[in-house]
Parts: C-alpha cells; structure tokens; sequence
C-alpha cells in the first residue's frame, strides 16, 4: 500500500510542475522594440503575458537610449530606466538615469574597442519599490561628468521609506550645504532639522518641527543669529499638507508677516524645493510605468483658515476674472496689426500703454492669487498678511497712470473707467482684490471695444469676437479645472471628468470647421450656454468624491457598546449607501461618457444634484419597506424609481 | 494538649472530601491542621459558556443580563464533561458617564453536585446580591477598566437540609483591551484583552482563606458589530480552600463569551446616541 501512495504522491507533484512549467512557458512574451515612457523614446526590452486582452509586464525591464552619433557631432540625451515588474506594478530595484552628453576631445582604444570620453550631466535615482510604493532607502543624484567619470556631486538625497511613508532621518545636499533632519514614522517632519554650510560645514540655519507644525526657525548670517517663533493662537486647526513647493508658499502666510519672508530665501527650503523637484519628475516617470503612487508621503502640517462662503465667492470671481483679462490682454498685445497701428496713432497708443499697465500693475498681484487658488492653499493663508504681499503699496488706484508704459508716444495720460467709484477698491482684503479683478476686466474690455473699432473691424465680428472670447474663457476655466483635480480623483470620476473636457474641446473645434460668420454668432452664443453647463457639470462630477464623503459620514451613526464603554461608528442603512455606490453613480458617469450632448449636461448635472439631495433626506426617512426592495436591484432606473426620483433624464440607448 | 477523637477525624475527612461547611465546621475549626507548607492541588480543568446581555432601557439605565454554563472535568474528561453551574446573573446599571457606570441586582446560581460518588443532593441553589463600580479609562488606542465588584453570598452544602451560610465577597478586577487590527475598538476588529482579578471573602466561616480566587486570563475577541462581540480565552486560577487556608486549589479554564447589547428603544429617543450630558 505505501509504495503505491508515494508513486502516486510523486506523479501527482510531477503533474503539477510539467504543468506550472508549462503554463508559465505559454503565456510569457517577450518584448523588444520603440517604447514611450514619459516623454523618454528608447528602445525596450521586457517580457509580458496577457489577460483579458491586457499586456501586463512581469520580469525584468530596461528601456535606454544612446546615440552614438549625436554624441559625436553635438551632444546627445541619453538615459536607461531598468528594474522589475510583478503583475504590471514595478517591484524590486529600479535604477533610473538620464541626462545629456558632449563628447570629449580625446579617444583611446582599449581592447579592439574605440572609447570616447564623455562630459556632461547624469541625474540618477535608485531604490526599491514594493507594490508600487518606495521602500527601504532611495538615493537621487545629480553628477556631473568629465571625462567619462563623475567630477563633482551637484546634488544628493537620502530618503528611508516604509510602504512609501519617509521615516527617520534623511539627508540632502548640493553643492554648498546639506540639510538633515528626520521624519516620524507617519511621515510627518519633526524635530530639528539643520542645514549645514560653508566650507566647514557649520550650522546656518535650523527648522523646529513639532507633529509636523513648523514652531522655530533660526538663521546665522556672519555670526548673527536669527530667530523667529512661529506663534499660532490657541484656537487654530492643523491639516496634513504634502511638503512642497506649495508649502513654501503658504508658510508665507502661516502667522503674520513682518520680515518672516527672509526665512524661506534660505538654503535650507531651496534644497526642499530642488528634492521635492527631482521626485517629482521621477513620479512622472514612475506613473508612465504603471506605479501611481510613487511621489513620496511626506507631510507636514499647516494652520487651516478656512475661506467663509463670501470669501470663497472672492476668490472664485478673482480666479475666473483674471483667466477672462489674460485672454482679452494676450490677444490684443499679441496682436501684430495693433502693434504697428500703435507706432502711428496716439489713440491706439494710449489703448497698447493701458493694456500693458493693467497687465503688469494689477494682473500680475492677481495672477498669484489665482495660482494659489488653483493649487488650494488660499485655506492656509492668513488674508491679512496675503493681501499685504499681493499688494506692497496697496490696490492702486483706479486712476491709472500711463507714462511709465507710454514710451513717450502720447502725452502724459491716466486710464479710468466712467464708473470707477463703484469700485471698492481701498480695504486691503479678498474683497478689494475681487473689485480689483472686475475692474482690472471691465478696463481691458473697454479697452478692448475701442481698439476693436479702432481695427475697424465691423459690429457684427466685433460681437461675434467678444462671444467667441467668452467661448475661450469658459472652456479654459473648464479645463484648468479638469487637470487640477484629475490627480485627486479616483479613476473612474477622473476618466468621466476628462471625458467632459474632450467634449468641450470636440465642440470648439468643430465650430471653428465653420466659415459662415451669420451663422457662427448664433452657434457660439448657444455654445457659450452650453460650456457653462459643461463647467458645471464638471464642477458637479469633480465634487462627488466629497458628496460621497459626507453622505457616508451622514450614513453614520454612533453606537455606545456597553462592554467596551466606547462609542462605536455604525454604518446604517447600508442598502440605500450602497446602491447609490454601486448602482446610480457608475451609471451616472456611464450615461455622462455615452451620451453627453449640450442638450444633455444640464440634465445631468440636476439629476446627481436631486440624487444626492434624496440621499440626504432618505436617512432620516422610515425606509424599511424601501431597503427590502432594494436588496437584490442593480437596474439604476428601478433605484431612482424607488428613491422617487423619477428618471426625466436621457436613457443610454 | 486535647487529643483527637479517632472516630470524629475520620467523619471528618468524610466531610472534607464533600465539601461540607457550615456548623460541623465551626466545631472542626480547631481542628484544621495547616500544612507547614502551602500545599496546591493539581489543577483542574474547566470550560464556561457565558453570555453578558446589556439591555439599554432608557438614557441611563440598562439592564444587565447574564448568563453562564460552567463544565468541569471527570477523571475520564477534561474540561468539558459534565455540567457543574448554571449561574444567572441580573441587575440594574446606571450609566453616570461614559467613564463610569454602576450596577445592583441578585444571582441565583445552580450548583450541580459533580462527585459521582455522592449520596447527597444533586442540585442545590445559591443566592447573591451584587453591586458593581465600574471605571473605564481610554489610554491611546486602547481601553483600561477597573471594576469593583462586592457580593453578598448565601452559599449551601448538598447536604440534605444543609443551612446556608453567610458570606462577603470583594472582588477587583483590572483589564484591558488592545484593538489588534484596527487603530480602534471598533466593528470588525481583533481585541486582545489581558485581565486579572483577586477575588477575597470574609464571613464567619472565613477564618484562614480570605484569598478565595485568583484568576489571570488573556482573552482574544472580535467586534461583530456595536451590539455584538465574541470572545474567548483561557483562564489560569488559584485560591485557598475554605476549611484549610494551607491547601490551594487551581484550575484551568477555557472560556467562551458573547457579548450582546440590544436597544429596543425608540429612534427618537436613542438620538444622541450617549452625549449624557446635553
């Protein structure tokens, strides 16, 4: 019997291995040819199977590029990424170079083979990655290279990480300085963190983290030593921000002003910034090669000062203001007909010298203002003291002096609108900046209207012009909006949300395939509603990660378990959550995907509106009878018929 | 030196071995000899079954309700093999803050008599009034508990026509609960929870073994939902014999828990859920 059953054992094992063997064998390609990473073409060389349809890379991979050619007569950019996939993701060691090359005037022949010596920039970055994320330690380097060795060290950083959280201590240098200091094991900066400087090395400059919060700084320049105490008031909220550039910027404006700027001039930011700088091209590889969540989790935290709903309305106004005046402004300064008929009229003159003063004088303050809208720090600015940076001296004066903009072509001249007094321009806060923005606007077109005749152009293209100008603005405000918040959004919105701004581009270039003019002013005035749609519905698509937020948080309950003595979050009605989830929001970004006209993207942005509005109301409604019908439903018009929602929208055909 | 009467050290033995208390014992006491060592006896095995209801009944109050089944070995069968308690356990609790809360209500508790060689009774009933102090104290992630139990016992032989006696029991108990998969107790997660209480006694009859039960246990559990836990672990214990404070018993004890805790109260009045003090 026993002898039996280990042959039978045997066999068996044997089985399994011819045909894992044999699996394996089948479904393995290799790959060797042109491939496109990140904007780096080279030659690849890596293996695949496939699923479903789906090449998914698995084994080693390298992709490079040299040219042995370029390099000799000019110079040449070369770089090689190599390293491993599991399933798709980049695992294992990666190693990444790239950088450009002269050749040297020298050459040798070593071993039958003919070297050219090399001179130039190599930026290089190894590490491990583990399901995507870096682990253990990765260093970055930039080198510069004579002679085909590497002459001077121009950059370096140390970084430990755990699942792709820096922790411990890290170390960057360049050329001058080094910086240490160390991250808790949530990634959060703390403790003190020095730059080195100096021939000597000597201390210049400390940083004082505590949980992430910046509390001291201290800076030596010639022996003199500086502090400043970062003096929170008691009340204020700390949130979590990614440390970077925008950190910076905000820090500005963390406490109050005085000369706190002087501080983040120093070596030690600039060195933050040059890191955060060279992981960020890295991410942008690394996201070409399949990994989305490389760029590092490191943290800090900010004092939160929330924009109240007017302020929010400032802020908003200001950002679409100053998108509207840079097109009006570009094209007309852009514009070569009005630059020579500037040379020979005064009156053009004196419209070319307002343009460019608003421009320099009150879209350039504003322009920062939108920056920082755009990259959502406006919450981590203190007003006061922002307001007091985007305007030294002020919100000038709705008077507007020309001669420093004249060029001596007009005599001495001031720019003001007829109704300049309605402005309230002289409070320094988001307000005044707001007014500002709408007068800045109002001025360019004015400006605008008078040069346009001046052009001679006739009233209908004048018109036509300024709706086809509203057309630029919406769709710009549109797609501005698409690629802030893509990185944000899980995938299947951000796809949705794309698909929107693919529409709206689709739309504007057809109509721009039109050469009828008396039919193109209609057009563009229909296209106008219908952009503003889009940018609502964009708007509505863009917020549904958040919408689902606070549902969930109002699907919550808390529930005292006696035993424990704690109070314990409990989802309820886990039925109605979970069909708005699962079955009306995929079917809301399909529809969206499908079947989006300018006729449909009111109706739709209204039904996710009405829907979340019902989701609200459903939890403090008696639903019993409603969660039993709703148990085995996926049909998403029978949800929305359930949830008395009716369905008025279009159906997918 | 009085001498002992041979025949009465042999009945006495007898009675030892059934465990027979009130009265005789009182005339025996004299006559306990105390090892000159502290002797302790094999352990023996157990296995409980016990249920704890919680009942909320309004703001406050709720209703403790709970229930054991407590096996014991045979010298065939370890832990689980024959049915030694039933033990049912009620009160009135009062919740004073989510820190702490108190409870009063009574026991009645029926003992089996596991000696299969007895001629005595095969199920007699205990009786108890109990009050409770119970502290909870989050410290990070985890809980910590004190918990001040006092019983009054009224305990009786199998004798036939035994009487009761009488007795206090002070009981302290330390524990703690360590969320394992999860930064809180919450739905879904493994707990660890390490506790260990001293159970003392006094009463007339106590006279050398007022440490009547130490009992050390490490429990694993897991949050089903807000109203539903389970739990199990294993129990090391020791304590002195009643009649001879030198000789010390101890066991090993597996035990089971369910942990349930219904609100049948109206939503409206649940609503919210325990700000106690708004």
């Amino acid at each position: 019997m026993k002898p039996f059953r280990s042959i039978f054992t045997g066999i068996c094992v044997l089985g399994i291995l011819i045909l894992g063997s044999f699996q394996a064998q089948s479904q393995e390609t290799r790959y060797q040819g042109p491939l496109r990473v990140a904007g780096y073409k080279g030659e690849a060389n890596y293996q695949y199977y496939i699923i479903e349809g789906d090449t998914l890379r698995n084994g080693p991979f390298r992709i490079q590029r040299s040219d042995l050619e370029s390099l000799l007569q000019n110079k040449d950019t070369s770089f090689l990424f190599s390293g491993n996939y599991k399933d798709n993701i980049p695992e294992g060691t990666w190693r990444l170079k790239y950088g450009s090359f002269t050749s040297g005037n020298s050459s040798e022949v070593v071993d039958y083979q003919y070297r050219v010596l090399v001179n130039g920039i190599q930026q290089e970055a190894v590490g491990m990655l583990r399901n995507g994320l870096p682990e253990g330690m990765w260093n970055v380097a930039v080198n510069r290279i004579e002679n085909s060795e590497v002459a001077q060290s121009n950059f370096k950083s140390k970084v430990d990480f755990e699942k792709g959280i820096p922790h411990g201590s890290f170390q960057i240098e360049d050329l001058e300085s080094a910086l240490v200091g160390r991250f808790l094991r949530d990634g959060l900066a703390h403790d003190q963190w020095t730059l080195f400087g100096g021939g000597d090395l000597e201390i210049e400059e400390n940083w004082y983290f505590e949980d992430g919060v910046l509390q001291q700084v201290e800076t030596k320049n010639d022996g003199e030593v500086k502090v400043w105490q970062l003096e929170y008031e008691s009340t204020t909220e700390f949130k979590t921000k990614t440390l970077g550039e925008g950190y910076l910027q905000a820090l500005r404006f963390q406490t109050k002003a005085d000369d706190s700027l002087s501080y983040l001039k120093g070596l030690l930011p600039s060195l933050l910034v040059q890191n955060d700088i060279f992981y960020h091209n890295l991410d942008t590889i690394f996201t070409a090669l399949g990994t989305t969540e490389f760029y590092p989790k490191w943290k800090v935290k900010l004092a939160y000062y929330p924009l109240d709903s007017l302020e929010q309305q400032y802020a908003q106004s200001i950002h679409q203001d100053v998108i509207e005046a840079k097109v009006i402004s570009d094209a007309l300064l852009n514009s070569s007909q009005l630059n020579l008929l500037a040379l020979s009229d005064e009156q053009a003159a004196y419209g070319y010298a307002a343009l460019k003063a608003i421009r320099q004088e009150w879209l350039k303050p504003l322009g920062k203002i939108k920056q920082y809208y755009e990259q959502d720090l406006l919450d981590y600015m203190k007003r006061p003291p922002l307001v007091a940076y985007i305007w030294p001296n002020g919100i000038p004066s709705a008077t507007i002096d020309l001669s420093p903009y004249a060029e001596g072509k007009i005599p001495k001249a001031t720019f003001v609108l007829p109704d300049a007094d309605h402005y309230d321009l002289y409070k320094n806060n988001l307000m005044s900046s707001a007014q500002a923005a709408s007068y800045a606007l109002e001025s360019l077109k004015m400006i605008q209207k008078e040069l346009e005749i001046k052009l001679g152009l006739h009233k209908g293209e004048q018109e036509l012009l300024a709706v086809e100008q509203r057309l630029i603005v919406l769709n710009d405000s549109l797609q501005t909006y698409v690629d802030s918040v893509q990185k944000k959004l899980p995938k299947a919105y951000h796809e949705t949300l794309l698909s929107v701004g693919v529409f709206a581009e689709k739309q504007l270039s057809d109509y721009a395939m039109r050469s009828d003019t008396a039919l193109k002013t209609a057009l563009a005035e229909e296209l106008v509603v219908c952009f503003k749609e889009l940018n609502q519905l964009g708007r509505t698509i863009g917020s549904l990660p958040q919408q689902r937020d606070s549902l969930k948080k109002h699907y919550t309950d808390g529930v005292w378990n006696p035993f424990m003595a704690t109070v314990m979050e409990e989802e309820v009605k886990k039925r109605i959550l979970a069909a708005y989830d699962k079955v009306l929001v995929p079917y809301f970004l399909k529809n969206i995907e499908t079947s989006l006209s300018c006729e449909t993207a009111k109706e739709f942005s209204q039904q996710i509106q009405r829907t979340n509005q019902r989701m609200f109301a459903l939890r403090d409604e008696e639903t019993k009878k409603l969660e039993r019908k709703l148990r085995k439903e996926k049909d998403p018009e029978t949800v929305l018929e359930l949830f008395n929602l009716g369905n008025s929208a279009t159906k997918v055909e | 030196m009085r001498t002992k009467h041979p025949f009465r050290s042999q009945r006495l033995t007898v009675l030892f071995l059934i465990g027979v208390f009130h009265g005789i014992l009182a005339q025996a006491q004299g006559e306990v000899v105390l090892p000159p060592e502290s002797e302790y006896k094999d352990p023996i095995t157990r296995v409980w079954f016990n249920t704890y209801g919680n009942i909320r009944l309004s703001k406050r109050l709720f209703w403790d309700a709970q229930t054991h089944f407590r096996f014991v070995e045979t010298e065939s069968t370890p832990y689980l093999s024959q049915i030694a308690q039933i033990y049912n356990r009620h009160a009135i609790g009062y919740i004073y803050s989510k820190k702490f809360n108190v409870s009063l209500g009574g026991v009645v508790r029926i003992n089996f008599n596991t000696d299969p060689l007895s001629p005595d009774r095969n199920v007699v009933p205990e009786w108890r009034i109990w009050h409770q102090y119970q502290f909870a104290i989050p410290l990070g992630s985890s809980m910590i508990y004190h918990r001040i139990r006092i019983e009054h016992r009224w305990t009786q032989s199998f004798v036939d026509n035994s009487d009761y006696i009488f007795r206090n029991r002070w009981r302290y108990m330390f524990r703690m609960k360590t969320p394992l998969n999860s930064h809180k107790l919450q739905p879904k997660t493994f707990y660890i929870s390490p506790e260990a209480e001293l159970i003392m006694q006094s009463g007339k009859s106590v006279v050398a073994s007022p440490m009547e039960d130490l009992r050390l246990t490490t429990t694993l559990g897991y949050i089903v939902n807000p109203r539903l836990s389970f739990a199990a672990g294993m129990m090391y214990s020791q304590g002195q014999q009643l009649i001879n404070g030198g000789i010390y018993k101890q066991a090993w004890t597996m035990r089971f828990h369910m942990y349930f805790s219904p609100d049948f109260r109206k939503v409206k009045n649940k609503l919210p859920e325990i700000h106690l003090t708004d």
